[in-house]
């Protein structure tokens, strides 16, 4: 019996409860596993703190302070209970409150992303689609080709050889940073400075989306829907546009589904050369600085927002297709 | 073992390739094996952009194994002034502390081919082990695995292998095996579904009703079959564990100088002054890992036109 749209919807809602569900011993592991990592390494945070003359009371004291003495068991439970007020301890190195450090990171990180894969997906989903209705041709080939560029560009490597032909050889765009301080037009120069890492990450990230709809579109165009929609007697402008186009725009969910976790965690390199003062040069730092309570933060926040990511993919799916929110 | 590769061999016509078709040693000898990958190797080779990436991966694993011969002077020591210009002494010029460039670049592949099919091999290893146990015996087992590759997928990939590699101490080695124990997941889970998918087949069935071991199943029966997808994701694999090691090593957290790296010879050209009046430091690593990781991507794509071919 079909389900009417009121239980279709229930079934949504179940699903995305047994997502949830399901999420929650990952999220424990994760933490678990961030825990483990940042204090089970060689070299003690308190060194940054203690000097060659302090007694080894003081650095008792010093330690304690940073609640280093305990089990390591209570400091994990401390930091959780902590973490779930919203309390994620201060930066070892500025003493400043991780919250705040993160949250002033976390939005120019955003922005970079996500115009990233605006960018890379209008540009690639027409490309797929030429690749696909051009199949075999030249120019299918050299788009092909072009997305095996992508892939095997260095992120490293096209960002300096951005900076160095469009940042210093010409000189149009500035070589890093995100605002110039104390300029006129702020929009303005928050573009100038988005080009060169925006063509760095989205140069990645089209590459497989490119692949993803040349595979769908010419999948689609094998199928018998279509082969009637043209025996019928459409046009081929009516045939792409209502029966092609829209069916096989349906795996990008899948591309969508691998880019969204990597949308906090995923701009290490291309934040770094560009001084993009995001998540990404952030983690840089505070390896560096060895900042174990941002760090721990940066590696919870990304995997959270994996976890985040996925579960949305799920759920889109489940709407998309009915067939996956009956399975048991 | 053959009953699938039977099937694909006898569909695609191995006729021309071993004269008679239907014999007994076709169905269960080394015979069927033969010309399977036989068939696969001449597909391979009709696509030339796969073949001569074929030919250049040869020749950088050759570049590798002869860079003690082949390599003008010792890669980590001062032997001319210092950020010369290349010059016939030279020819990629040298670094800031007098090494020569080239004879990096040299050793340098060593490091990429070292790392990038090291760590491969490693999460090959552990991915196609729990692949297999989590896809043939289901339940419990698989929940567990399926969770723990959860865990692993949700921390993003480059950044968590740079937390670790820089907390445990950099270097060539724990790159390599971070990288390893990092990188299972994608593969456990293709192995598991095509576990999944063979397992339904009649000729396990058949092993189970023989009374074979699960063991020999699982790896004498199962994994040969498997093997075909492994190959192509492993090789796509080596590709991205090379871009990896070089981004970790142009962070400074790689393999560290005075060994040679081609992402550790790309670090300096952080700092402007390098970037815009030495370009002879960091063009040609940049290059050359562009060059090896697009040859081991066109080598991937061939091999899997070349194996997905036979299945057309």
């Amino acid at each position: 019996m079909l389900p009417t749209i009121r239980e279709g919807g229930t079934y949504v809602g179940i699903y995305i409860l047994k997502r949830l569900a399901i999420s929650i011993p990952v999220l424990i592991l994760i933490s678990v596993g961030a825990f483990i990592l940042v204090h089970l390494t060689p070299g003690d945070p308190a060194d940054m703190y203690i000097s060659p003359d302090m007694t080894a009371a003081q650095i008792e004291v010093t330690r304690a302070a940073l609640g280093l003495d305990k089990p390591l068991f209570v400091q994990y439970f401390d930091w959780v209970q902590n973490f779930a007020s919203g309390n994620l301890g201060f930066s070892f190195s500025s003493r400043q409150p991780v919250t705040e450090i993160l949250s002033q990171r976390v939005s120019p990180t955003l922005i970079l992303m996500s115009i990233s894969l605006i960018v890379a997906y209008i540009s690639a989903i027409p490309l797929g689609v030429i690749s696909a209705l051009h199949k075999n041709s030249w120019i299918d080939r050299a788009i092909i080709g072009w997305t095996f560029f992508n892939v095997s560009f260095p992120p490293f490597f096209l960002g300096l050889a951005l900076i160095y032909v469009l940042a210093v050889q010409i000189d149009i765009f500035p070589t890093g940073g995100m605002i110039q301080l104390g300029e006129e037009n702020d929009l303005e120069s928050l573009a100038m400075h988005l080009v060169l890492p925006v063509i760095v990450m989205a140069a990645q990230f089209s590459a497989n989306m490119i692949r993803y709809v040349r595979a769908s579109v010419l999948d689609v165009m094998n199928q018998n829907y279509i082969r009637t929609a043209v025996s019928k007697g459409l046009t081929e402008p009516q045939v792409l546009s209502a029966h092609v186009f829209r069916n096989s725009l349906i795996p990008i969910v899948t591309v969508i589904g691998t880019d969204l976790p990597k949308v906090i965690g995923g701009a290490v390199i291309t934040e770094q050369i560009f001084q993009w003062p995001g998540i990404g040069s952030l983690t840089v730092a505070a390896i560096n600085a060895r900042d174990y309570p941002i760090l721990m933060a940066i590696v919870i926040l990304s995997a959270i927002s994996v976890l985040i990511a996925n579960l949305l993919v799920d759920v889109l799916y489940a709407v998309i297709d009915p067939r996956i929110r009956y399975e048991k | 073992m053959d009953v699938e590769k039977f099937v694909l061999v006898n569909r695609t016509g191995a006729k021309d390739a071993c004269g008679n078709l239907i014999t007994e040693d076709v169905m269960t000898g080394t015979e069927s094996q033969d010309s399977w990958a036989r068939l696969t190797w001449r597909r391979f080779c009709k696509n030339k952009t796969a073949f001569w990436s074929l030919v250049l991966f040869a020749a950088i694993i050759l570049m590798a194994v002869l860079a003690p011969i082949i390599s003008p002077f010792d890669p980590t020591q001062t032997v001319g002034a210092f950020d010369e210009a290349p010059s016939g002494a030279h020819l990629f010029g040298t670094d800031d502390v007098g090494r020569d460039v080239l004879s990096r670049l040299i050793f340098g592949s060593q490091v990429s081919l070292i790392v990038g099919i090291g760590s491969v091999i490693i999460y090959a290893i552990i991915g196609i082990t729990l692949g297999l146990l989590s896809g043939y015996f289901g339940g419990v087992i698989d929940g567990a695995i399926m969770r723990v590759t959860e865990v692993f997928m949700a921390y993003p990939q480059f950044m968590i292998i740079l937390v670790i590699v820089s907390l445990i101490g950099p270097n060539m080695m724990t790159v390599m095996l971070v990288m390893g124990l990092m990188g299972w997941p994608p593969i456990c889970r293709l192995v598991r579904g095509e576990v999944l998918r063979i397992k339904s087949l009649d000729y396990i069935a058949a092993s189970v009703v023989t009374g074979y071991s699960p063991c020999t199943i699982v790896f004498q029966h199962i994994l040969p079959n498997v093997l075909s997808p492994i190959l192509v994701n492993a090789t796509f694999g080596i590709a991205s564990a090379i871009l990896t090691e070089a981004g970790l090593s142009f962070l400074g957290m790689g393999v560290q100088p005075p060994a040679a790296s081609w992402g550790n010879m790309l670090t300096s050209a952080q700092s402007i002054t390098v970037l815009s009046a030495e370009p002879w430091r960091w063009i040609p690593p940049g290059i050359a890992i562009l060059v090896a990781v697009l040859t081991i991507n066109f080598l991937g794509d061939g091999l899997n036109e070349a194996i997905e071919g036979d299945s057309k």
